[in-house]
């Protein structure tokens, strides 16, 4: 498999406060988000209440503008956008993107319609005279351009990969682990058990390497309790270990943000990176007035500081949703000192 | 129809609940977990790891880091492990005499294990309190703990580098140590960090060990030859080296060599270099490569060492040289004296090859000892050609081929030194046109070969003379060809067959035009030559130079005896005398001949005087040859060979009218050669100022001869005589050319 492109990405949320006010705003008056860093370069989006230019109707409307000098000549790049209920209540509106191709700082895109005008006030999204729009940046990268020989030979290669049957390393371990074949050891786990090797684990988790073999009772042992943990985080702890793949949090609707909750401490326990890196990074697209109070509280016990500073930003622009909800609660009772971050951003301007 | 007994057991669905994470609201939630970490260090101290169990242990310490007790927890660590190093501390300090370093080493051993263990249970800490914090890692911080509370505590330190560098000391003094110990004891200190084994053992290590080898040294030198000392120092750089290579730090290699450099050789140069009877010189004279070789290798160490060595070589030599160019005895024999010469230069070349490693500075320093000395002497230049004409008259039959083109080779590097390579070329020329008119010349290739490297050397200006030389030889050939070709019929058929040798003037030592009296015999062929060469050359100039020829005359003694004699034309003058008469004077053949007297008197010689040669005899018998002497042919004349080959024309060292004219004569041909460097250097300059041009010829004329700044002056002052060039009108130091 060769990557000829890459991307990088950024979600956010645009939030409109006084909505009956911003009507008086003349036609083609935008406002401006802050300054946005995605695959490299420096974006700005701009909303237009009233976009004439955009037909009779004067839609609300969306444009992704450059700020920064395109580096290598030119930068492709995409802006989605959707109106969303921060209640969580209503499902978020169809989803409208626009691509273009920027070639200095200041050029900007095609407008976006978010919706039409009279739409907005008739849909639900419209809430105590504001509305929240999400918005994605996709940067197109391309892939590094390789040196002649490196080139050939990574050709070469990859005729001889055709010839050959596909490495499938990571399955063929999974199977290994499913079936348990030559397991040394069991794990113990609130009333679970997981047959594992020793040898697998240890190469894998700097942690297991000192449990299973750092001459302690656990090196001479067959079978081992573990506290503290899920059975469902630690078996998607010995997956990742096996295949190096994350279980597809996506598929589990609700379940899938307490597993990744549970699945980063696990991570974090047993030294797997970048299972950490992964589950940080699917909390942090997915906040949400119920769950961002658990999140910000793990974030702050795991030392994830940029999980922490999203989850701090989305509760200042949602304050009094989440006060409301269970998770915010044991927030004030586990992690006192976040309070005063959220004191801090609740004060800041907002764009 | 039977059923199925119905399906499965109904499928269970687990729902995973919202992560809560356990805040721990018991006040006594830090000590109780300290508690067990502090239990299970201990245990781990007293090597009863393997009941523990990592999983709790591990789990303790992260839920401690997870409610910020991280800071505590890290106080408690250190804390903990200073309690227990504090009591290794104590059993170290009790260990009795030899056992101490083994007991440092047990205990350090145990030490190491506990760290790991203990970092393994800390590896939360580790990854995440610590690198924020910018605390120091648990194992570096236990590491550090050890140096400050054990290596470096009162009682420990002084004794413990004591004993180390007592054990170097008796290991130095012939005494078999536990290197393994000292391996691992300094391998400690270095786990320590670079600067422990540095600043707390190396620094004194480097100080005792100065101090010993400055002891050694004393002693060894007031009882040691040069080359044993040298020997016993080599050995006790060896030593060192392996010594590092065995137990200490790899960087300590340089240093250590160092001291020994400085205390063994550095202080001592001078006086091991000049030591009487053993040193250097007495290594040259010697020849003692072995030694020489590892005096050039030890001093390279040493700053300096190896200019000290030079600049004694170079004293040694040029004195040597010196003593042997200006020896009277030597001057006698120019033969021996180059080969003198060249020995001498193949044994510096050969302990510069064999034992300073080709040194190039050594090379470039032994030439400017040559140049220096060879020159010191100013026959040198007319020596060396002797050599070579010697060399290349006797040729093949003393060596072949190849050994005879090693030898100029070899003499051309003497060449190289001469400052006066002109005159050396004024010699080169009467020789080599000897070596040519006489037959003498062994080789037609060697002359040529030496003639190459000649111009390899000087370039064609230099050599341009002598290969008209060698053309005038080959055109006289096709000459001689050429006159027998047309005039044999008119030839009689018992006229003598002549050779002629047509030289070109210019090309060859200029000569006194002697004239003889031929004999009829000789005259009636060489007229009908002179006709025909100058019929054919219109414009040339003939005369005959009858002191540089060779005859063959047949001889039938009164006895009956016949021989074939080779002698010189003026001896061929004389001999044809005595067809005509029995008794002649000296004065009668001085007058028939017109030969010189002093030439005619050495011919006489050849004739009468020389034992076994004697074809003449002369009354009275005596040594010398007077006015009223009388000569008859000798009829008793016998010799075993049927040629008898008279009185060779050898080439002799100059007398010293002869050499007083030979010098005048190249002083002479230097006048020319400054000025027309002078004029060179002007007609691009234009203008300069007196001490430029001075700089400018003696740097043109250089590769020749030395010009005398008098004669330079002289020669400006002609020129300007002559309107080449002019003063300047304002400053009379100042010249300028006129076009």
């Amino acid at each position: 498999m060769q990557y000829l492109t890459d991307v990088a990405r950024s979600k956010d949320l645009l939030k409109v406060v006084g909505h009956s006010v911003i009507k008086a705003m003349c036609d083609g008056e935008f406002l401006m988000s802050r300054k946005w860093a995605v695959g490299g370069h420096d974006w700005e989006v701009h909303l237009r209440p009233k976009d004439h230019s955009e037909g009779h109707e004067r839609p609300v409307t969306l444009r992704l503008v450059l700020i920064s000098e395109a580096r290598g000549g030119d930068v492709k790049a995409k802006l989605s956008c959707r109106l969303v209920d921060p209640t969580g209540r209503l499902k978020p509106s169809k989803e409208n993107s626009k691509s273009h191709k920027f070639y200095k700082s200041g050029d900007y895109s095609g407008a976006i319609q978010v919706t039409g005008r009279e739409d907005l006030e008739k849909s639900g999204y419209l809430v105590d005279d504001s509305y929240t729009v999400e918005c994605s940046i996709t940067v197109l990268k391309k892939a590094p351009a390789r040196n002649t020989a490196a080139a050939a030979a990574a050709t070469a290669m990859d005729r001889d990969a055709a010839m050959l049957p596909s490495l499938e390393l990571h399955r063929h371990l999974g199977e290994l682990l499913q079936k348990g074949t030559g397991a040394d050891v069991t794990f113990h786990v609130s009333g679970e058990k997981f047959a594992a090797h020793k040898a697998i684990l240890a190469s894998r988790s700097p942690v297991f390497m000192a449990e299973l073999f750092g001459g302690m009772k656990e090196e001479a042992s067959r079978h081992i309790e573990v506290k503290d943990i899920k059975p469902a985080a630690f078996k998607a702890v010995l997956r990742f270990i096996y295949t190096g793949t994350a279980p597809e949090l996506d598929k589990k609707g609700d379940g899938g943000t307490s597993l990744a909750q549970h699945l980063l401490a696990g991570a974090d326990r047993y030294g797997l990176d970048m299972l950490k890196l992964i589950c940080v990074g699917w909390l942090a697209d997915r906040i949400t007035v119920d769950t961002v109070a658990t999140t910000l509280a793990l974030a702050e016990q795991h030392g994830c500081s940029q999980l922490k500073a999203s989850c701090i930003e989305f509760i200042a622009g949602y304050l009094d949703a989440v006060l409301e909800t269970e998770g915010y609660k044991h927030l004030e009772a586990s992690c006192p000192s976040v309070l005063t971050d959220i004191l801090k951003a609740t004060l800041r301007p907002t764009n | 129809m039977l059923n199925g007994g119905g399906g499965g057991q109904k499928k269970r669905n687990t729902k995973i609940e919202p992560y809560r994470h356990r805040v721990e609201t018991d006040p006594k939630f830090f000590d109780k977990s300290w508690r067990k970490l502090h239990d299970a260090i201990r245990e781990i101290y007293n090597h009863n790891a393997s009941g523990l169990s990592f999983e709790e242990l591990y789990r303790t310490a992260y839920n401690m880091v997870l409610n910020k007790f991280a800071p505590q927890l890290y106080e408690k660590l250190t804390e903990n492990m200073k309690g227990h190093l504090e009591e290794m501390r104590t059993c170290i300090e009790a260990a009795q005499g030899g056992l101490f370093l083994e007991e440092l080493q047990r205990k350090w051993n145990d030490h190491n294990k506990a760290l790991t263990m203990i970092r393994d249970i800390l590896m939360y800490m580790d990854r995440t309190y610590i690198p924020t914090n910018k605390k120091t890692p648990v194992f570096e911080h236990g590491l550090e703990l050890w140096r400050d509370t054990i290596v470096r505590s009162p009682m420990i330190q002084g004794r413990l580098f004591d004993t180390l560098l007592e054990l170097i000391h008796r290991e130095r003094t012939g005494d078999v140590i536990n290197r393994g110990l000292m391996r691992t004891t300094t391998k400690m200190l270095m786990d320590l960090g670079l600067s422990v084994y540095q600043d707390d053992f190396e620094r004194p290590f480097l100080e005792v060990s100065a101090s010993f080898y400055s002891g050694e040294s004393q002693q060894f030198i007031e009882c040691c030859t040069c080359g044993e000392y040298l020997k016993q120092a080599e050995r006790r750089l060896h030593e060192e080296s392996e010594r590092v290579s065995q137990y200490l730090d790899a960087k300590t290699n340089e240093k250590i060599t160092a001291v020994v450099v400085k205390e063994m050789l550095a202080n001592h140069m001078q006086r091991l270099i000049l030591m009487e009877n053993s040193g250097l010189v007495n290594m040259l004279v010697e020849d003692r490569y072995e030694d020489l070789t590892r005096m050039y290798t030890l001093f390279n160490h040493v700053p300096d060492g190896l200019a000290t060595i030079r600049s004694v070589m170079v004293s040694h030599i040029k004195d040597t040289g010196k003593s042997l160019v200006t020896d009277p005895e030597r001057l006698k024999d120019p033969v021996d004296f180059v080969q003198r010469l060249l020995n001498m230069k193949d044994k510096y070349d050969n302990i510069i090859n064999v034992s300073f490693s080709n040194d190039k500075s050594f090379l470039n320093a032994l030439n400017s000892s040559f140049e220096n000395f060879i020159n010191l002497n100013n026959r040198s230049p007319e020596f060396i050609s002797l050599f070579v004409d010697d060399k290349l008259r006797k040729g093949v039959k003393e060596a072949n081929e190849e050994d005879l083109e090693t030898v100029l080779d070899k003499v051309m590097m003497l060449f190289r030194y001469l400052q006066e390579k002109d005159l050396f070329e004024k010699y080169y020329k009467q020789h080599l046109a000897k070596r040519l008119l006489s037959g003498k010349a062994a080789s037609d290739d060697s002359e040529r070969s030496m003639l190459v490297k000649l111009k390899t050397e000087c370039g064609y200006q230099f050599t341009s003379k002598l290969e008209g030389m060698f053309t005038d030889l080959k055109t006289s050939q096709d000459t001689t060809q050429g006159f027998y070709a047309s005039t044999s019929s008119e030839l009689p058929a018992d006229a003598p067959t002549m050779s002629v040798q047509i030289l070109t003037t210019g090309s060859w030592p200029t000569q006194t035009c002697n004239t003889c009296n031929l004999p009829p015999e000789i005259v009636s062929v060489s007229e009908k030559f002179r006709s025909y060469y100058l019929g054919t050359h219109n414009g040339r100039r003939l005369t005959w130079q009858t002191n540089m020829g060779t005859a063959d005359i047949k001889v039938t003694f009164g006895n009956g005896s016949k021989h074939e004699l080779n002698v010189s034309t003026y001896q061929m003058c004389v001999l044809m005398l005595f067809n005509s008469a029995d008794v002649l004077t000296y004065r009668e053949i001085e007058q028939s001949t017109a030969i010189p007297a002093a030439d005619l008197k050495r011919c006489l010689q050849s004739l009468a005087l020389v034992k076994g040669k004697q074809v003449l005899r002369k009354e009275p018998m005596s040594r010398d040859i007077a006015d009223d002497d009388s000569f008859c042919v000798n009829d008793k004349f016998t010799s075993k060979l049927f040629k008898v080959k008279i009185g060779t024309v050898v080439a002799q060292k100059e007398t010293d009218p002869e050499k007083l004219e030979t010098r005048q004569r190249v002083e002479e041909d230097r006048k020319p050669q400054i000025e027309a460097a002078i004029v060179r250097i002007m007609k691009s300059r234009r203008v300069l100022d007196h001490n430029s041009i001075m700089t400018e010829v003696t740097k043109q004329l250089q590769p020749r001869f030395m010009p005398n700044p008098v004669v330079i002056k002289k020669r400006i002052e002609s020129l300007i005589e002559r309107d080449f060039l002019e003063r300047d009108k304002t400053d009379r130091k100042m010249y300028r050319y006129l076009a």
